[in-house]
């Protein structure tokens, strides 16, 4: 079954009077369990597309499905009840949350929201930041109080809130160092083997989806150029594009020696 | 030579609550100094403590900070924002930090210029346009007239990178400059940077999370845990011979490519606020004796060459 259907999907915005396409007719599926990284050029959809799935954004055109429902269209209660089954971390956390509002309660409120009793909301919102390794203290913090990796990890607290399938991460790990992203990764497996979740994740670090993900999805300029199991697209790129991503990548080691790849302008 | 920035027993806290503690660190002109640590570990803190935007709670309780001479502790408000984006320029790890939400970019540049003198309208326009292609910014004239809210995350960045370097700053702090970067725009404003510094002998204090591109850039390490700078040293000798085991444990978490699965710290940094005895690390290390938990004197242990840790028992 799959989590994620994503058919024909288009996105054109206008500057000017100039119309033009964030996201050029992508397709591509999700599985339930599987974890689906999304790479690519920065400003060639990622983000957008990551949108338009969570019902922020409207297409121009394709279909969208959630667990097999087609949710492009849907309005009101249908709607609401789809936004329960998924849940989104953003590319800058520090504007997702209410900056007049103290972690805590902005995590608890996903739970309230949804019914669930205020004390156990509450006590659960402790239990997510012990699960993203935040100390308890931080749920009577403000975000501009914490520094970014913590704000990241309270993001990822909040989304995990309402018990999604599907969860979408657009950069949720770009501002860790590597030893919380170690720790942060091994708990988004943990999560997917446990409870089965699903997770399209945006990621600039190829050596992370390559740790993280299953499947990847490449995309360049709005459209798809490339998807397969992470092993094999990581492993052994078929398009230029993708050849040219991996080669970019800095070496750990200061003594390899690497040079910067041309780019075609 | 004097360097260009001295941090010296530098201590900063929040709301009374100690952050920074006892930092030393010196940066020459032409030379990148790589800022790398555990998330919440007061990278950012440094950063703002030394161009003066710790925000209503924070405050440098001891120590020096000094520019070319210049206190930038007892500086004036005035005089600092004459030299802030002029002489020192600031990349924030939050990129809606360093623009105005509702301006469009090509009028926030020209605020920026006009703020340090007059110039030529149209060739300002080009040099602007020349340098946000050189970031890979080549739809320029859209840009321009975009509001930051119309660009992706990593336009955005890119943008207020450009918008520090433009007046080619003698000193350029940059928090988490291409995190929002996919790989190959990364390489080509790493070679920016790199360039800027090249040129114009900028010195550079980057603090980021990918060890490739630290690998890559820059000169020497500050490695941070806890509120402390717990190595330093010349880049060769902190990467292929860590004596920290905080450090060591930093690079055993690097994901690669190819190979080796990624390996977490487990446990968690002391709290601040909260007295340790002892090392900051010990809760945590592998190879922490007695001592580390108890009357330990965190004081810099030398290895020859500029290199020293906070660790007296370097394990190399
Ligand atoms: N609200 C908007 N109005 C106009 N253009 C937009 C809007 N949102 C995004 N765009 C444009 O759509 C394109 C794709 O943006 P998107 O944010 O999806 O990129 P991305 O792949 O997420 O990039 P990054 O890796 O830098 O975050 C960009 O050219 C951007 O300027
Ligand atoms: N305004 C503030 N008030 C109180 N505490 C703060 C404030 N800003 C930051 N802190 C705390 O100070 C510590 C250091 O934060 P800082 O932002 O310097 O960390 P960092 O090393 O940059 O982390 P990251 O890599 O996650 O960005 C953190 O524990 C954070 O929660
Ligand atoms: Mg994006
Ligand atoms: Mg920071």
């Amino acid at each position: 079954m799959y989590v994620l259907e994503i058919e024909n999907l288009t996105k054109e915005f206008s500057k000017n009077g100039r119309k033009f396409k964030a996201v050029d007719d992508v397709s591509f599926t999700i599985d339930a369990g599987e974890c689906c990284g999304l790479v690519g050029e920065s400003g060639s959809g990622k983000s957008t597309i990551a949108k338009m799935v969570a019902r922020l954004l409207p297409p121009t055109s394709g279909t969208i499905k959630l667990l097999g429902e087609e949710i492009t269209y849907l309005q009101g209660k249908r709607l609401r009840q789809a936004y329960q089954k998924m849940a989104m971390v953003f590319q800058m956390p520090k504007d997702s949350f209410n900056p007049r509002r103290k972690l805590g309660s902005s995590i608890q409120e996903v739970m309230t929201n949804a019914g669930i009793h205020r004390a156990d909301a509450k006590k659960r919102t402790l239990e997510l930041l012990d699960l993203v390794e935040l100390k308890r203290e931080y749920a009577d913090r403000f975000p501009h109080q914490i520094s970014g990796g913590e704000c990241q990890r309270a993001a990822l607290a909040r989304a995990l809130a309402g018990n999604p399938q599907l969860l979408i991460c657009d950069e949720a790990t770009s501002a860790l160092d590597v030893s919380v992203q170690a720790q942060i990764v091994a708990l988004l497996k943990r999560l997917q083997q446990e409870l089965g979740l699903s997770y399209l994740m945006i990621c600039h670090d190829l050596a992370l989806v390559k740790n993280l993900c299953d499947t990847v999805v490449v995309i360049q300029g709005g459209q798809l150029v490339e998807t397969g199991t992470a092993d094999a697209v990581i492993g052994n790129p078929k398009q230029a594009y993708t050849k040219l991503l991996l080669e970019s990548v800095f070496p750990v080691d200061p003594t390899e020696t690497w040079v910067l790849p041309e780019y075609p302008r | 030579m004097t360097p260009i920035l001295s941090i010296q027993q530098l201590d900063v806290s929040y709301c009374g609550t100690r952050i920074l503690n006892d930092v030393t660190l010196a940066l020459h002109t032409g030379k990148i100094l790589g800022v790398v640590g555990e998330s919440g570990s007061g990278k950012s803190t440094l950063l703002q403590a030394v161009i003066g935007l710790l925000g209503d709670h924070g405050r440098i309780d001891h120590g020096k900070l000094e520019f070319d001479g210049i206190d930038l502790i007892r500086i004036k408000k005035k005089d600092m924002r004459r030299l802030r984006g002029k002489r020192l320029g600031m990349v924030f790890q939050h990129p809606g930090a360093s623009m105005n939400p509702i301006r469009k970019i090509g009028v926030q540049f020209l605020e920026a210029l006009h703020a340090h003198g007059d110039f030529d309208k149209k060739e300002v326009r080009t040099r602007i346009l020349n340098m946000l292609s050189e970031l890979r910014l080549t739809d320029g004239e859209r840009i321009l007239n975009s509001y930051p809210f119309e660009l992706s995350g990593g336009m955005n960045q890119r943008v207020a990178i450009a918008l520090a370097m433009v007046l080619h700053p003698e000193l350029l702090l940059a928090d988490e400059p291409t995190s929002a970067l996919d790989v190959t725009v990364q390489a080509q404003v790493v070679r920016q940077l790199m360039d800027l510094r090249d040129h114009f002998g900028t010195a550079m204090m980057m603090v980021t999370h990918n060890m490739g591109v630290i690998s890559y850039m820059v000169d020497q390490i500050a490695v941070m845990y806890a509120g402390r700078v717990v190595e330093y040293g010349n880049k060769l000798d902190v990467m292929k011979h860590p004596q920290h085991p905080y450090t060591k444990a930093l690079i055993a978490a690097i994901p690669q490519l190819h190979g080796r699965k990624m390996v977490g710290i487990p446990g968690q940094p002391p709290v601040f606020g909260e007295p340790y005895a002892g090392c900051p690390f010990a809760a945590r290390c592998t190879s922490a004796r007695a001592a580390c938990r108890q009357e330990l004197k965190l004081v810099p242990n030398d290895y020859g060459n500029g290199h020293w840790t906070l660790c007296p028992y370097g394990c190399d």
